[in-house]
């Protein structure tokens, strides 16, 4: 009969294997037990987000910029969405079209009701409610609010068990944003800047209007944009906030070279410069835009502002020589971001004195071979018209949440003074000049003493050296009224074609949309 | 035939451990089949009722093989042989489309598989022809083994079903290893086996070759025994790619799925895989009777057949789990004390088949269950749903306890 080993070896082959299946089991069920256990939850249960209701977005008078509408989305658990953000008659529709299992959801959806109205600065938000461009992405952390949570099971052949879907954690309502843009500023700079580009045939035109005061901004114009509620129906880079990125300011730069000049005290503000038409700097003959009269061997600071004279701004520049000219320069916020707000913002391009070339501080001081961003050199202008603060400018009056809890408040706090009462108070009697006197003639008002300063920049040949033939940016900076300056504006037009001269494509934008803002807000006129 | 002396001799840990998983069986098959039947607007208790009227047909087989005394069933066997072999021989040609799988007979509204009583036959039959012989040492002998095992094997792997045709495999090694034939024999059939599984890697195969060849080198074995070893084990190497080219795919997909888990999640895998996640979510104590989410949810395909086990591991845990692989211990135990306890080789060489037989099922269903083997079909003894393989266990355990009453000469 059977072999006693043979036997034993059978048996324990068995008891072997059962060992080793107990060992799975323990491996399976207890060591790996949350793996399987996660997995299981995995495979059954689906979790579905809700948009909740984002905060709006206002003007600072309270009129509504960005707000959101009860919407409904069509939930199948085999599918996923069929559909979002609809109607319920169109979500009641497509469900009557399909199955039972169907889940109508409410969802909030975002709207622009003032359509393109500074649409690149509020930007716009993806299918979840997520902010992505603009104020809407710069403080999505505040509108977004938190989303509802839905929680649904099924079975592996996808389908959703009876009753499953439950609410797993409610919506909670994001917070709203006032801003400081006043949107009647806002929809006569939009205006203006559009009719402007369009005459002018050009690429683009921005108007940015600050208060001098406090820094905010009151409109915040770019053309051409787009229309935040159809957002994806644009190019892509009409959805840029133009106003980010730097550019080459040319002669309204002029007016930080006199500016630190007066406050270094390297010259006085009757200081008599040489009329020259042509100077040379490390090699570099200078030569200025347009040939002048030259009524003695000298002219004056104010004549040089007047007339736009390169060769002037280049005397006044090497008397403050590079290392206190770049200083000033840095003083005045450029090469820093200015922090208002907005995600992508360009902190300008200044090297380091010393890195410059032998004619770079000749080129800068009327504004080239520096590139500069509209907020940069609006809060650096504004600093003449305040008395000598150096503001943040700010996009972001207040925000707060909906229960008032929470409340944040954005204001400037004056401990910045970048230039003495002193030479602001030059700077202001300089720029008065230039638009009495000089190229800033076409933005004089009726009823307003302005100051100003007109550009006309050679655009550089993008992203090599050297610079376009017959492609200028035009801009004009300003301020009103002179007695007490309550607005200072910055209009830009890029590559216009015809008449290419700040002064002529920029002063008239300029003057219309300031007068209009300064007799909108009920500024006492200071010319009688 | 039988008295109350001889019913006290009967295996009381038999009977509870059958009895205990046939129960458990009940509960998993109710858990994983109440709710599809709730769907469907049918008795919920459809699947149990068929169980119970299956366990009625499998306490009647019990009785009868209980009952007589099991020699007389020895001189049955051809009997019983040739009665399978024409049943398998039917099944082949009587349904299937050429596509599916045909292993049953539908009678009404019952199916039976003749692939599952084969099983029993096989042990009995091997039984009887190793009772007779200690030894194996003629040709004639050897080849008539071959015969005996081939034909049905032939016939079960041409369904195809590739479990009953592994199970014979076993039965074989198991009854081998039992009858005390000679160990050649076992190394001609165990060695070939290794070498089907190894000949996918070539080198590790040839390498597995030289070892063989260095075995017999110190044990100096003959030259017939050199030409019969490394003869058959080249032969299998050889064959294999034609062999693996009659398989079906899905077998091929099964085997291929079970070398590398990660090759088809979705396919051949998802079994394996979601059957892992049921009996892993279970944890120690279970998620619960009825309240097992993949049971509930039907994740798993064939929850109350095959994979019945996916459903106590979910829901009775570790805890259950240990159970019924306790259970079958004792069976499988009580079955080599009963087969060292016969009074007749036969009856020894009988409980040691049925031993191989049950340890392997249990073996393979739970090791396909937990990821551990491939995906193949075979119930699970005594729990999963289904008459034929009830019966056939049934059956087995009805011979088992014939053996047990009669292990001593009764006096009068």
């Amino acid at each position: 009969m059977a072999n006693k080993n043979r036997l034993l070896i059978l048996l324990s082959f068995f008891v072997f294997l059962f060992i080793v299946i107990i060992l799975r089991l323990v491996d399976v069920q207890i060591i790996r037990h949350s793996f399987y256990e996660e997995k299981s939850k995995g495979q059954r249960t689906r979790l579905i987000n809700l948009a909740a209701q984002r905060g709006d977005i206002v003007d600072r008078n309270g009129n509504i910029l960005a707000t959101s509408l009860d919407t409904y989305s069509v939930y199948l658990y085999k599918k996923g969405w069929l559909g979002r953000k609809l109607s319920l008659a169109e979500a009641k529709k497509l469900q009557a079209e399909n199955s039972k299992e169907i889940s109508i959801l409410p969802e909030k959806k975002r709207v622009y009701p003032k359509q393109k109205l500074l649409a690149q600065a509020i930007g716009f938000v993806g299918l979840d409610n997520q902010g992505l461009s603009g104020i809407e992405l710069a403080f999505d952390e505040y509108l977004r609010g938190r989303e509802g949570k839905v929680i649904t099971e099924g079975d592996p052949k996808g389908r959703e068990l009876y009753g499953a879907l439950r609410e797993l954690k409610s919506g909670e309502d994001g917070m709203s944003l006032t801003l400081t843009i006043d949107e009647n500023i806002q929809y006569v700079a939009e205006r203006e800047i559009a009719e402007q580009v369009k005459k002018s045939s050009a690429l683009s035109g921005m108007c940015v209007v600050m208060d001098a005061r406090t820094g905010e901004i009151l409109a915040l114009a770019s053309k051409p944009d787009f229309n935040p509620n159809a957002y994806q129906k644009y190019d892509k880079k009409l959805w840029h906030p133009r106003f980010l990125d730097p550019y080459e300011p040319g002669s309204t730069f002029k007016l930080i070279t006199v500016a630190s000049a007066l406050e270094k005290r390297v010259v006085t503000v009757d200081i008599k410069l040489k009329a020259l038409d042509s100077i040379t700097v490390g090699g570099k003959v200078i030569q200025n835009s347009h040939n002048v009269k030259w009524p003695g061997g000298t002219i004056t600071l104010s004549r040089m502002l007047e007339e736009s004279i390169n060769t002037g701004a280049v005397q006044v520049a090497l008397k403050l020589g590079k290392e206190k000219f770049y200083q000033s320069i840095k003083d005045f916020g450029f090469g820093h971001k200015s922090k208002f707000g907005l995600w992508g913002e360009s902190g300008g391009i200044v090297n380091h004195w010393k890195y410059w070339n032998q004619p770079d501080i000749a080129m800068i001081s009327f504004g080239q071979t520096i590139a500069v961003t509209p907020m940069q050199l609006l809060t650096a202008v504004a600093s003449f018209a305040n008395g000598g603060y150096l503001l943040t400018p700010l996009l972001v009056k207040r925000i707060e949440s909906k229960d008032g809890k929470f409340v944040k408040v954005f204001s400037n706090d004056y401990d910045k003074r970048v230039i003495g009462a002193q030479t602001a108070d030059w700077m202001k009697k300089l720029m008065l000049n230039v638009v009495v006197h000089g190229s800033g003639r076409r933005a004089r008002m009726e009823a307003f003493k302005v100051c100003g300063k007109t550009g006309t920049a050679q655009k550089t040949v993008p992203g090599g050296r050297g610079y376009l033939k017959d492609h200028y940016i035009a801009s004009f900076i300003g301020f009103a009224p002179y007695d007490n300056p309550r607005l200072v504006a910055l209009v830009i037009v890029d590559d216009p074609r015809g008449g290419y001269w700040g002064e002529t494509v920029c002063g008239p934008v300029f003057k219309r949309v300031v007068e209009y803002s300064l007799r909108y807000l009920n500024v006492e006129p200071d010319m009688l | 035939m039988i008295n109350f002396r001889m019913l006290k001799l009967s295996d009381l840990w038999l009977w509870a451990a059958m009895s205990v998983l046939l129960l458990i069986g009940l509960l998993a098959i109710f858990s994983c089949t109440h709710s599809l039947q709730a769907k469907f607007g049918v008795d919920s208790l459809l699947f149990v009722k068929r169980q119970l009227l299956s366990l009625l047909v499998g306490g009647v087989g019990l009785a009868i093989f209980a009952y007589f005394d099991y020699k007389r069933f020895k001189k049955a066997t051809p009997y019983f042989y040739v009665g399978i072999l024409v049943l398998l021989a039917l099944i082949l040609f009587a349904g299937g489309n050429g596509k599916s799988a045909q292993r049953w007979f539908q009678l009404g509204s019952f199916s039976f598989q003749p692939s599952e009583l084969s099983k029993i036959v096989m042990v009995l039959v091997l039984a009887a022809f190793f009772a007779k012989r200690k030894e194996l040492k003629t040709f004639y002998e050897n080849g008539s083994l071959l015969l005996l095992v081939s034909l049905p094997f032939l016939l079960i792997f041409k369904q195809p079903d590739l479990g009953t045709a592994l199970v014979f495999f076993f039965i074989l090694v198991g009854m081998l290893t039992a009858s005390g034939s000679s160990t050649k024999l076992l190394v001609f059939l165990v060695t070939p086996m290794v070498s089907i599984m190894l000949r996918p890697m070539p080198y590790v195969w040839i390498v597995y070759l030289l070892a063989i060849a260095l075995a017999l080198f110190l044990t100096r074995a003959s030259f017939w025994d050199w030409l019969f070893v490394l003869g058959i084990n080249l032969a299998v190497g050889v064959a294999m790619p034609f062999i693996w080219g009659m398989l079906k795919a899905y077998q091929r997909q099964r085997v291929l799925v079970f070398l590398n888990p990660g090759l088809d999640p979705y396919g051949a895998g998802y079994h394996s895989l979601q059957s892992k996640i049921a009996i892993g979510s279970g944890g120690l104590f279970g998620k619960g009777f009825l309240r097992g989410t993949q049971t509930q949810l039907q994740f798993i395909p064939e929850q109350h057949s095959d994979f019945i086990f996916s459903v106590i591991g979910e829901e009775f845990g570790f805890i259950g789990a240990s159970l019924v692989l306790a259970l079958f211990a004792i069976i499988v135990w009580r079955a080599v004390v009963i087969a060292g306890e016969a009074d007749t080789p036969f009856g020894s060489l009988l409980a040691y088949g049925v031993a191989s037989m049950t340890a392997f099922h249990v073996i393979a269903n739970i090791g396909m269950t937990l990821g551990l083997l491939p995906v193949v079909g075979m119930p699970l003894p005594f729990v999963s749903y289904g008459g034929s393989s009830l019966l056939m266990n049934m059956i087995s355990m009805g011979l088992l306890q014939s053996i047990s009453m009669r292990r001593h000469k009764l006096i009068f």
